[in-house]
């Protein structure tokens, strides 16, 4: 494993760990839908993606882990609520609402395209590697859900008006997933996390508008997130506590058991 | 949702929307290595070509390792079976794809193309190149441009550790696991029962 | 996971058919050939057909709820990734069984229906509770188990689409089953904890298990249609006593005890004791056991079980919520944008 400086681990892990969290919950919500998707294929798709998202999760974790010496279940479930640093578009509940978890999915999924095309540039091997992988398959979510957006932007009066809906109330948490993370300058400056967030920023506007303007739906976003709340600082939303508690319900039962 | 699943309502009785239409069916093929056959892998439903293969890619394409995909409309299959009649009406020329169904039961898999007036022309053409009966057991003929494919290059088979999915991924660990409990020999009587998986 | 062993096919009118066509229908099924979707076939093995699909469809998609319950509580991330994959591979199943059913004659949107409104039946298993991430090992250890040793058996049927479906689907079923006894041994190696849920869970599920091949055959099963058509090739007791003889002792060596129980109206056990006739008859070499409780089985069949209600209501919510996407891909245009 090539040495990281050890000034710059905790900053790293916690980038990788951002990534991760936002997979796995991403994951864990579309989960839910297993079994109850509103067309037999779909479900099946659905429920690729999620694993896709769950298992990007638990290769990043394993690469975090590489460098603080946690295992990716410890990471993924040993956790206490604000140690997790994922974006509260992850935590929301979709209701049972399939426009809302196709939103959520569309920002997200364009999200994590740009993500991770930065990091398979990282001067860190082992992230660039893993990273290249990883970006293909997210190619796959991308072409997924646009077409999905598209489809039901276009569909019916009523799939156009529950898209719009969707887009205006999950389109507001998007630009959460770009809330600044600790200690992120020195990471770029040493190549471990190239380029600036803020062209990141411009570029997934372009793309989510473009493909936006093809389904006619509209979104309103505002850089930054509200004074009180910050998944990348741990300051999450109502809903991740309890998402975690039946996340760890087994887990906690016997944490140092295999399960 | 997971108190949905929890807390659902127990609603029963007639449903009140009325009755839908089914989405269009499909014959999905899947190649395994490049420049290999497609062989039939299963049917799904679909609204149209691209959403074909959008749940193709995810469903056939994800029990092995592929690399490429075929969505065939079912309507547009012409065969020798009598669940394919082929039309003798006679259009312009154009490019048919063939394949074979090498004995009853078996899949169909794609062989050469050939080019003809009408699905009934195709198959008599096909059948020209396969002379001898007793090799195969039914032809399909479908026009080409009406196959939708993945691309060169699309990612369909991930790249991520899918051995969480696969029996294989759990043998040796499931056979450590036994020894604790069992001998050699009620252990190999018991696995005598077991799947092998291969497609 | 699931089969179509205890789905009462009941075929008969085969005296109205043409004696000729008949005839050689027979023979084909004899000579052990398939029969295709376009052959000539009985009505009666076409509605016989259509049926154990269906029920097959049925019994895939609602199979996957009770295990759906526990994707979001798997306790690692492996078990996380394949129980979502295995539920996920029971959709597919449905999926794929539902086409064959399509193929016979009944449109998807029409099977959907009559599942949820209760006027066809799905597997009698599916509706027993599974309140423990146990209850998820034992079930896909023992219902797997009894699905591969059913569904094997279907796989040598005479309708080619069905059998062709079910090659596929035990490939698949593979997985189930290893991820299944994976689960299980490591919860029997584990602790004290994890031992006694295994044992609480294999409780819940060794009478479902048992009843899972179907109740007792009729005397004359092999001369009604259903395996002279070879529609099904094994008997619902040969199949149950084979899967007793390989998990009776494979349990047993694994340090479970099999108990006869008495359960609540919820599916829960109320009294245990050791199922004292569980013993290897040397004469036979086949293991003996105490039947399961067939009034229950009938009980539960006729709707009146522990989960019924709950699995069709969802079964029906996810039918009713999905419908505006379902209308947007169907009649959407596409391209065109809607009306303001």
């Amino acid at each position: 494993m090539p040495d990281l400086p050890e000034h710059l681990k905790k900053p790293f892990v916690n980038m990788l760990l951002a990534a991760a969290d936002d997979k796995l919950f991403l994951g864990h919500r579309n989960s839910e839908w297993t079994g109850l998707g509103p067309i037999l294929e779909e479900d099946i798709a659905f429920s690729s993606l999620a694993q896709d998202d769950m298992a990007h999760a638990s290769a990043l974790y394993e690469l975090a882990g590489s460098i603080d010496g946690r295992t990716p279940d410890e990471l993924a479930f040993g956790r206490t609520a604000e140690q997790y640093r994922c974006a509260a578009i992850v935590e929301v509940p979709d209701e049972f609402d399939w426009a809302t978890a196709i939103a959520r999915r569309f920002f997200c999924n364009h999200f994590d395209l740009l993500r991770l095309t930065r990091f398979s540039q990282s001067a860190y091997k082992p992230l660039s590697d893993l990273a290249r992988r990883l970006v293909a398959e997210q190619q796959v979510h991308v072409t997924h859900v646009d077409d999905w957006v598209i489809r039901l932007g276009t569909g019916t009066p009523e799939s156009h008006k529950r898209m719009q809906q969707a887009m205006d109330a999950i389109g507001p948490l998007a630009p959460e997933l770009f809330e600044p993370l600790d200690d992120l300058k020195p990471l770029v400056d040493a190549g471990l996390y190239p380029g600036s967030d803020f062209t990141m920023y411009d570029e997934w506007t372009a793309t989510v508008e473009h493909v936006l303007g093809q389904a006619h739906l509209t979104v309103q976003m505002e850089v930054g997130s509200p004074d009180d709340r910050g998944g990348r600082r741990g300051v999450h939303t109502q809903y991740l506590a309890p998402m975690l508690d039946e996340m760890c319900e087994v887990y906690r039962l016997e944490p140092k058991a295999a399960w | 949702m997971s108190k949905l699943r929890e807390k659902v309502d127990l609603v029963t009785g007639d449903l009140e929307s009325p009755p839908e239409e089914d989405l269009k069916g499909y014959v999905i093929f899947t190649q395994l290595k490049m420049g290999q056959p497609h062989l039939y892998a299963g049917y799904l439903d679909a609204a149209d070509d691209d959403m074909a293969l959008i749940f193709a890619r995810e469903h056939y394409g994800q029990d092995q390792e592929c690399v490429g995909i075929w969505a065939v409309p079912v309507e547009a299959v012409s065969g020798t079976d009598a669940a394919h009649p082929a039309s003798h009406d006679i259009g312009g020329v154009e490019m048919y794809q063939v394949f074979i169904q090498a004995r009853r039961g078996a899949g169909h898999v794609s062989a050469e193309t050939v080019q003809a007036r009408s699905p009934a022309e195709a198959i008599e053409d096909a059948q020209r190149i396969h002379t001898d009966p007793s090799k195969y057991y039914s032809l399909w003929v479908v026009p080409q441009h009406l196959i939708a494919s993945t691309g060169p290059g699309d990612v369909i088979w991930r790249y991520s550790d899918q051995s969480y999915r696969l029996a294989r991924g759990y043998s040796k660990e499931v056979r450590e696991k036994w020894t604790k409990f069992r001998d050699e020999g009620s252990l190999n009587e018991y696995e005598k029962d077991d799947l092998k998986e291969a497609f | 996971m699931s089969g179509s062993a205890n789905v009462g096919v009941h075929v008969d009118h085969e005296s109205k058919e043409d004696p000729a066509l008949l005839a050689e229908f027979q023979r084909k099924i004899d000579a052990g050939e398939l029969i295709e979707v376009d052959d000539w076939m009985p009505a009666a093995y076409r509605k016989g057909m259509l049926m154990m699909a269906e029920h097959h469809a049925n019994s895939e998609i609602v199979g996957a709820l009770p295990e759906g319950e526990w994707i979001t509580r798997a306790p690692s991330l492996r078990r996380k990734l394949a129980l979502t994959a295995k539920v996920q591979d029971e959709v597919g199943h449905g999926q794929m069984l539902y086409r064959v059913s399509q193929d016979l004659g009944k449109s998807r949107d029409a099977m959907l229906r009559d599942l949820i409104t209760g006027k066809t039946k799905y597997h009698n298993c599916f509706n027993y509770p599974a309140p423990q991430w146990a209850d998820i090992a034992m079930i896909q250890w023992l219902i797997d188990g009894a699905a591969i040793m059913n569904q094997k058996t279907l796989a040598d049927g005479a309708y080619g689409p069905y059998v062709r479906t079910m090659r596929r689907i035990n490939m698949e079923e593979a997985f189930h089953f290893k991820s299944g006894e994976d689960m299980v041994l490591t919860l029997m190696s584990g602790t004290k904890r994890q031992r006694d849920m295994a044992q609480e869970a294999f409780d819940r599920w060794w009478g479902p298990s048992l009843m899972f091949f179907g109740p007792p055959d009729k005397p004359n099963a092999r001369q009604l249609p259903p395996m002279r058509w070879r529609m099904k090739t094994v008997t619902n007791d040969d199949l149950r006593q084979r899967f007793v003889d390989r998990f009776i002792p494979a349990a047993l060596d694994l340090g479970l005890k099999i108990h006869v129980v008495t359960k609540d109206e919820h599916g829960f056990v109320t009294s245990k004791k050791p199922d004292d006739k569980i013993a290897l008859n040397k004469d036979t070499g086949h293991w003996e056991f105490t039947s399961p409780d067939w009034d229950e089985f009938f009980r539960v069949i006729r709707g009146n079980g522990p989960c019924n209600a709950k699995r069709l209501a969802l079964r029906r919510l996810s039918y009713e919520q999905g419908r505006w996407v379902r209308q947007a891909i169907l009649n959407g245009s596409g391209s065109l944008p809607p009306a303001a």
